[in-house]
């Protein structure tokens, strides 16, 4: 299990942010050729994170690139050139249906055949940031095998619901919650929001203790200074370790005996509290993530 | 890659470079450089330059480089960027500048 508890925003026209991304150890980097970037360096900012994914060692972060809508003059372009300098995962913007990801994917299997590499490597992850998005979140979880995750973009969204974001979020709570649920349903990731007051660390650790309460997988982050804080909140217990050892080991034992009921502390454990356990111990860091 | 007019791409800031081209009256490729690693690493720059001005097929440019401790990968996409605004369409070579 791979974690993505967080991902780091950086703005594609950065030369020394896109060199020193992965530096403050987020679980994914994701330069931004989209929103962050202006019209007229779409291209300038296409060229830096082309020659970043091609160039530059991550030390095996995780590299996603969110790429322009392809309604946009960018979108193809921005593909090709990801596609080619290595990408990890491609990111889409506003995805409204599964159509939207249909499209992207034909560009991104075109583009794998063109620049010689294997069929299917360059994954998706769609943003959906609009009612409809919502409404047909499950279409578009299921849309591709190649989709890894599914994340709210929240601005877009309460915008597009005419209301804004405040302190609890109630605003999205249901399509947080829609959001979480297709994930599962696809067993694919689900990836909150970004918070931008970056100052407010109080304000960040709520909304990321609501988000991991409604069991998002990881948080979209804009400052460095978050990721440790996200981490945190994802970190289990000492006590949860301790118990998830001991839950795993009692597996291991029943199965080493050919027994197919697993017992500890004289209470038997059905197989989602094993799962759950394999969960701490990966966000534990202790069994491979 | 043919440079049409002229352009220019990049920044001044710290870590960055500004680069412009533009078409060579005399033919051949000139290259200037200017910034604070110049008298330093010079050769290495102009090795960078002279090597994406090639994969870019250009062969044909006046290019002035003010760089501001900008790595290679910055410098070959800060030129890269500037010769596509500089030329009239055509598809970047992706594969070829990589």
């Amino acid at each position: 299990m791979k974690l993505r508890r967080s991902m780091l925003y950086v703005p594609g026209n950065a030369p020394a942010m896109l060199r020193d991304a992965h530096i403050y150890g987020p679980d994914s980097v994701m330069f931004d050729l989209e929103d962050s970037v202006s019209p007229r360096e779409k291209d300038a900012a296409r060229h830096l994170v082309f020659q970043a994914l091609s160039h530059y060692d991550y030390a095996g972060v995780e590299r996603i690139v969110r790429i322009n809508g392809l309604e946009t003059a960018f979108g193809l372009e921005d593909i090709a050139a990801v596609v080619c300098g290595g990408v990890d995962a491609v990111r889409l913007p506003k995805t409204d249906g599964p159509e939207d990801i249909i499209a992207v994917e034909q560009a991104v299997a075109a583009a794998e055949r063109r620049f010689g590499r294997p069929a299917g490597s360059v994954k998706l992850v769609a943003a959906i940031e609009s009612a409809r998005g919502i409404l047909a979140v499950r279409e578009i979880a299921t849309a591709s095998p190649r989709l890894i995750a599914i994340a709210i973009g929240a601005e877009d969204f309460v915008t597009d619901m005419h209301t804004s974001r405040s302190p609890d979020g109630i605003e999205l709570l249901a399509a947080r919650s829609m959001l979480v649920m297709a994930a599962r349903a696809a067993g694919i990731m689900a990836i909150d929001t970004v918070f931008t007051a970056v100052d407010d660390e109080e304000g960040f650790q709520r909304e990321a203790r609501l988000a991991k309460q409604l069991g998002f997988d990881g948080k979209s982050v804009i400052h460095p200074s978050q990721i440790a804080m996200v981490h945190a909140i994802y970190a289990p217990t000492p006590e949860e370790v301790a118990k998830a050892r001991r839950v795993v080991a009692a597996a291991a034992d029943a199965e080493a005996k050919g027994s197919g009921v697993i017992a500890l502390d004289g209470k038997m454990i059905d197989k989602p509290i094993v799962e759950r356990a394999m969960r701490v111990l990966a966000l534990a860091g202790e069994v491979d993530a | 890659m043919n440079i049409a007019h002229e352009a220019s791409s990049g920044t001044q800031e710290s870590g960055d470079a500004r680069v412009m081209v533009r078409p060579n009256a005399d033919k051949g490729l000139s290259v200037e450089l200017l910034g604070p690693s110049t008298a330093r690493y010079g050769d290495d720059i102009r090795a960078v330059v002279m090597a994406t001005l090639k994969s870019l097929g250009v062969s044909d440019a006046v290019v002035v480089i003010e760089e501001k401790g900008a790595l290679d990968a910055t410098i070959r996409a800060r030129l890269s960027a500037a010769c596509g605004r500089a030329a009239d369409g055509g598809s970047m070579p992706w594969e070829a500048i990589r």
